[in-house]
């Protein structure tokens, strides 16, 4: 047997080292690896899974005083899981030739970089994989080679870049504070220092007016790659954030505002969108929002979030067009329909899909004052949602088609996760099925067909640097310095 | 007023002056380079966090020196320093893909190519 410290080491061999070394070797043959990454993803999702089961914690320091330091507890492996999981099922869904050789180089780096972040417990480790991530990230964006792509894509890089920047700033004054860059330091950290780190953690993170940047990314990338941003990529924001949040008593304040704000704002972006695409990219911002209000909870609904959206934008590629005013006068094939049906139900939180357990808990541990918002927001995504569901299906196609690998995976991947979850009570399962049916009644009595062109100025890469900039002043006024 | 604190204040506007640079540059290299000017600011600012240190230092015999520097800031600097220079050849890379696509570098100009 192992000592835990051992184990520790172990693990961090098999969920970091293993895809780099095989990500390394693979530049050399890049289509290869269709066939030997999945068995990188398996290993690490299974390794998270079995410490998620048996409820394993360790905390190591890499190499003495000052040393690396890297906790592994539930809600690390929470996210490990979801990152091996992501990660598995977009590799099972791609074709031959669908993304050029050298995406699957970059996703093993990209795997291992999100692994990495998710177990971190120092910032300026954070910091450093985080940045690697966006560069990974980066390539992948415009890795179809259009030139829409790339200017996303560098767009990407600069409001990542600033944020960074500020969270690095953030690291400095923790350091002067405290001598120490673990995130205990966090506990006793005045308050500017601890802004900076959210609002560099929430460029990153697709959070609020900072995340701006992520329709458009997401949106024009490819389907596959777009499954991997919104799955994982998003997350490593998202993790250090719920760490920060869980450990810093003025951050849970300013996280939980954002969250409400977030939420709200995105789905309100989603419902009124056009683009399928960029629809799924709202919901990716306003799903964070549900992600912070409750940071105790938060990698619970991370995990079934990356699983759902993974698959949606999966599905969502398949379609021969973007447009939902397109697709709704011509129809969709009912094999292309019932992966994006089981998906939208998913997400807007059906039990069973895996979307419930996560939310229903969300929802019962909420602030008093953040419930009326949060509700608006699950109805919001209700009715978002049912722009997709409604769309006329055209009967008849293989059903065979429907059980392709990757729909499975996914399938049977939420609902075991509805089940390890094991969170059930009848008023909440009442609750989330009102909430879709008015949200479905709501779409069918006023939204049917309007599609309102919403000023998208703020999505340019300058206010996205300029809000950015006025959300740390607006923290610093509400919440004081 | 000592000098550590003129230093950190002219610092804190590098940072202030590029990020203004950032925002109101409409040529996609000078926002490149004012987001460098951003970085090289954050980083000075670690090393002097270095310098006004007061902890042990790491020598054998501390009565003969005056002052002593921090270590720890600066080895981890060096990081921050590289990865800032990679983001910034990897952006200047696809700038000057951009500029072929678009024949022009400013962002308003770029951005409208898809405005509906």
């Amino acid at each position: 047997m192992l000592q835990p410290g051992g184990m520790g080491l172990l693990s961090v061999f098999l969920l970091v080292m293993l895809p780099f070394l095989t990500g390394i070797i693979l530049f050399s043959r890049p289509r290869s690896g269709r066939s030997v990454l999945p068995f990188v993803y398996l290993s690490s999702s299974i390794l998270a899974a079995l410490m998620l089961l048996s409820g394993q914690t360790f905390s190591i320091s890499l190499e003495g005083s000052f040393g690396v330091e890297l906790l592994m507890d539930q809600v690390a492996w929470t996210f490990v899981l979801m990152n091996g999981l992501v990660f598995l099922g977009v590799t099972l869904s791609l074709e031959n030739d669908s993304l050029p050789g050298i995406a699957f180089p970059l996703m093993a780096l990209l795997h291992g970089t999100a692994n990495a972040v998710f177990m971190s417990y120092d910032l300026f480790n954070v910091f450093v994989c985080i940045e690697l991530s966006g560069i990974l990230a980066f390539l992948l964006i415009r890795l179809g080679n259009k030139p829409r792509q790339v200017w996303s894509a560098v767009q990407y890089l600069i409001a990542g870049n600033v944020g960074m920047i500020l969270y690095l700033l953030g690291c400095l004054y923790a350091y002067t504070w405290s001598g120490s860059f673990s995130m205990d330091t966090l506990k006793e950290l005045p308050k500017l220092p601890v802004y900076l780190l959210i609002t560099g953690l929430s460029v990153k993170g697709g959070v609020f007016l900072m995340g701006l940047w992520l329709p458009e990314a997401h949106g024009e990338a490819e389907s596959a790659v777009s499954a991997l941003l919104s799955g994982v990529i998003v997350k490593t924001g998202i993790a250090p954030l719920l760490r920060i949040a869980s450990l810093s008593s003025s951050a849970l304040d300013v996280v939980s505002v954002l969250a409400v704000l977030t939420a709200l704002f995105g789905v309100f972006y989603a419902v009124f969108e056009r683009d399928i695409k960029k629809m799924l990219a709202y919901h990716t911002i306003s799903q964070t929002g549900f992600m912070l209000a409750l940071p105790g909870i938060g990698h619970l609904y991370a995990l079934a979030h990356g699983l759902f959206k993974g698959w949606l934008f999966l599905s969502a590629g398949k379609l021969d067009s973007r447009d939902l005013k397109e697709l709704k006068k011509r129809g969709i094939s009912l094999t292309l329909w019932i992966p994006i049906f089981l998906g939208a139900l998913a997400i807007s939180g059906i039990p069973g899909l895996g979307g419930f357990g996560g939310k229903a808990m969300i929802f019962n541990g909420l602030r008093e004052w953040q419930i009326p918002f949060m509700y608006i927001a699950a109805l919001g995504t209700c009715l978002s949602f049912a722009k997709l569901i409604f769309i006329p299906v055209i009967p008849g196609g293989q059903l065979r088609k429907v059980l392709s690998t990757h729909n499975v995976f996914f399938l049977v991947s939420l609902v075991a996760l509805e089940i390890m979850t094991g969170y059930f009570r009848w008023s909440s399962a009442v609750k989330s099925l009102l909430l879709v049916v008015s949200g479905w009644a709501v779409y069918q009595l006023l939204m049917r067909g309007s599609y309102r062109i919403l000023p998208k100025w703020s999505e340019d890469i300058d206010h996205i640097i300029g809000l950015t900039f006025l959300t740390i002043l607006g923290m610093i006024g509400v919440f004081g310095l | 007023m000592n000098v550590i604190f003129i230093v950190r204040i002219m610092l804190l506007s590098v940072v202030a002056i590029g990020l203004a640079g950032v925002l109101f540059k409409r040529n996609l290299i000078m926002k490149v380079i004012a987001m460098d000017i951003m970085n090289t600011g954050v980083i000075s600012l670690f090393v002097l966090s270095a310098w006004q240190s007061s902890r042990a230092p790491v020598i054998r015999d501390p009565s003969s020196v005056i002052s002593t520097a921090d270590p720890v800031p600066q080895a981890v600097i060096l990081t921050a320093i590289v990865i800032g220079f990679s983001i910034l050849s990897l952006i200047v890379v696809y700038v000057m893909d951009l500029s072929r696509y678009f024949h022009t570098l400013d962002t308003e100009r770029i951005q409208e190519k898809w405005k509906r």
